[in-house]
């Protein structure tokens, strides 16, 4: 916790702070009251009280403000160390003292509320966008599949002994296809909402970037044999103390992303380099490209652009930066100058010092 | 001929219908439990081959039903396990299951998994001589070949090899392969794994970027053949 917010929310501390803060501008005045006159002190007192009433909650400030004016009047006001004033003039000056300390320590924190109340409503307006986003995006990216399933097993049972051998087939793809899809979008939905809770932790083992990449290639060179997508490796790429999973989410949405904004015969190629601290992946296309009007939103959650087919919930994205900054990394998207997509993921890891392993050292790691 | 029998605990009775289907049309002998007293009970009356558990059950967890086989039963288990959890898949693995299958998994794999676990039992094979695919291992000579002609190891990267040829299709965690191969205190360093995987398929694999033989199981460990 934070050392400001843990002082808001310990009412006692503020109930410490405030007296404290009290007594310490009376003794600074106590000593410099000769140069500037009791009545100063009044000001300096105010302006205390008015810079509590900015942090602390209401009953701390007017413990203050009450405080204050009492503790200036026995200290400051002639007759001194008395609960007495003299002269009438004082005695406006300690009534009008205590009043504008209440009244402003009571704005203060009312205001300081609304304005809290006010950020509070429009962050669930916000929220309420979002589940609207995410409903209307939930019930067509599920229920296609599953109306196909339904479709083609109703074809199935009323084509029984009918049906070529070409059409089972046809409708067995489908369900397939449905099911393939359906696994996405509930790992995508499933990822999202623990990257939402905030207890995504990375579990870092040694991983071999590279292999990680080639696996999560392959699949994207059957489902997209349109589009061309190339491997570069630096060479003596080494391994990486990372979260596997979560390289593999950020390549695997990457990569979708760039399979669904690219027309056929689009190359896409996938960098993997070391950088200072880490490594980077790089994801590029020499399609398109995204628009600037768009390009700042684009790691926003349910953000889909008008371009987009069927078949994303607009989570890729900022999945792929949630599992980045999970990582203590970072995500950033570029305009290629020959046109095309460019993203590029930075993952902060130590990497090992093992490579190639001979006959000679192997003889220190054998027992 | 006496036909195989599989025990399936599983508690959704529509995975174990279409278990049963499947499994049924490659002429098993099926029993089915629904929870892991049931199951404990249908392994000890009916002495099935293989038993699939899947690792979430209704009364008790799967690693406890595991547990409690590996006490008297000798028969290997497949863990099944949805998704999203390899911390569990590998304790069960490092309990004595022989081997699990995620879901949603094709029935491909599952027949291939249960074919590989009935031969092996909880038994390595003890044959000197191991084929797989063009790879030949002469445990005896201590020699490897590929196609006929003889490959060269390090003898850490022979006794990797050696130990996934033994268990044969089935996958050995990180851990059980760092154990047996470095030794217990190098339980941890996953990274000499890595390094001597990628060694060793650079010389079987006809493409050590597309490996065919030497597989990665992502987070849980390594299978051959």
């Amino acid at each position: 916790m934070r050392p400001a917010t843990f002082f808001r929310q310990s009412l006692l501390w503020q109930y410490i702070l405030s007296l404290l803060l009290v007594a310490l501008t009376m003794l600074l005045s106590y000593f410099f009251v000769a140069f500037m006159g009791y009545k100063v002190v009044a000001l300096l007192l105010l302006l205390v009280v008015s810079l509590l009433a900015m942090v602390f909650e209401l009953k701390p400030v007017l413990l203050a403000s009450g405080v204050s004016a009492l503790a200036w009047n026995f200290f400051f006001i002639p007759p001194l160390y008395k609960f007495a004033i003299d002269n009438p003039e004082d005695a406006l000056l300690f009534i009008m003292y205590f009043v504008i300390a209440t009244i402003k320590g009571v704005l203060s924190v009312k205001l300081r509320h609304a304005e809290l109340r006010a950020k509070e409503e429009e962050n669930q307006k916000k929220m309420l966008l979002l589940y609207d986003a995410l409903f209307s995006s939930l019930s067509h990216e599920l229920k296609t599949p599953i109306s196909s399933v339904v479709t083609a097993t109703d074809a199935l049972r009323d084509g029984l002994g009918q049906l070529s051998e070409a059409q089972l087939l046809t409708l067995i793809e489908e369900i397939d296809m449905a099911g393939n899809r359906l696994t996405q979008q509930v790992g995508n939905l499933l990822n999202m909402s623990r990257l939402e809770s905030g207890q995504v932790q990375p579990h870092r083992d040694w991983c071999d970037v590279e292999e990680i990449t080639r696996t999560c290639v392959q699949p994207f060179r059957h489902s997209h044999p349109t589009h061309d997508i190339k491997l570069e490796v630096s060479p003596d790429f080494p391994i990486y103390w990372a979260d596997r999973v979560f390289v593999e989410q950020i390549l695997h949405n990457l990569l979708r992303n760039a399979m669904e904004y690219t027309p056929e015969n689009t190359q896409v190629v996938i960098s993997l380099s070391s950088a200072k601290g880490g490594f980077q992946l790089e994801v590029s296309d020499d399609g398109p490209g995204i628009s600037e009007e768009i390009a700042p939103h684009i790691f926003d959650k349910f953000f889909r652009s008008a371009q987009a087919s069927t078949g994303g919930t607009g989570l890729g994205l900022a999945i792929v930066k949630g599992f980045a900054e999970a990582m203590d990394g970072s995500v950033e998207f570029s305009n290629r100058p020959g046109g095309g997509a460019c993203f590029k993921v930075y993952i902060p890891a130590m990497h090992t010092e093992i490579q190639n392993l001979t006959d000679e050292n192997d003889e220190d790691t054998d027992h | 001929m006496k036909t195989t029998k599989i025990l399936i605990i599983d508690d959704e009775p529509q995975i174990r219908r279409l278990l049963r289907f499947t499994l049924e049309s490659k002429d098993y002998a099926v029993i089915s439990a629904a929870n892991g007293q049931e199951g404990l009970a249908m392994a000890a009356n009916h002495n099935p081959d293989l038993i699939l558990l899947d690792i979430a059950l209704p009364d008790q967890s799967g690693h406890e039903v595991l547990q409690e086989l590996q006490g008297w039963c000798p028969k290997p288990v497949i863990m099944l396990s949805v998704l999203d959890n390899e911390q569990d898949i590998v304790r069960a693995l490092d309990t004595g299951a022989v081997d699990y299958l995620t879901k949603p998994f094709r029935s491909r794999e599952l027949l291939a998994r249960i074919r590989w676990g009935l031969r092996y039992k909880q038994e390595p094979s003890t044959s000197p001589l191991i084929q797989i695919g063009k790879i030949k291992i002469d445990l005896s000579a201590r020699t490897v070949t590929k196609s006929g002609v003889l490959l060269r190891f390090t003898p850490t990267e022979y006794k990797l090899l050696c130990l996934l040829a033994k268990y044969e299709g089935r996958v050995l965690t990180h851990q059980q392969l760092l154990k047996e191969v470095w030794g217990i205190a190098y339980q941890k360093e996953t990274q000499y794994l890595r390094v001597y995987i990628g060694q060793i398929r650079k010389k079987i694999e006809d493409n050590p970027n597309a490996p065919d033989l030497l597989i990665t199981e992502p987070g849980i460990g390594y299978r051959l053949g």
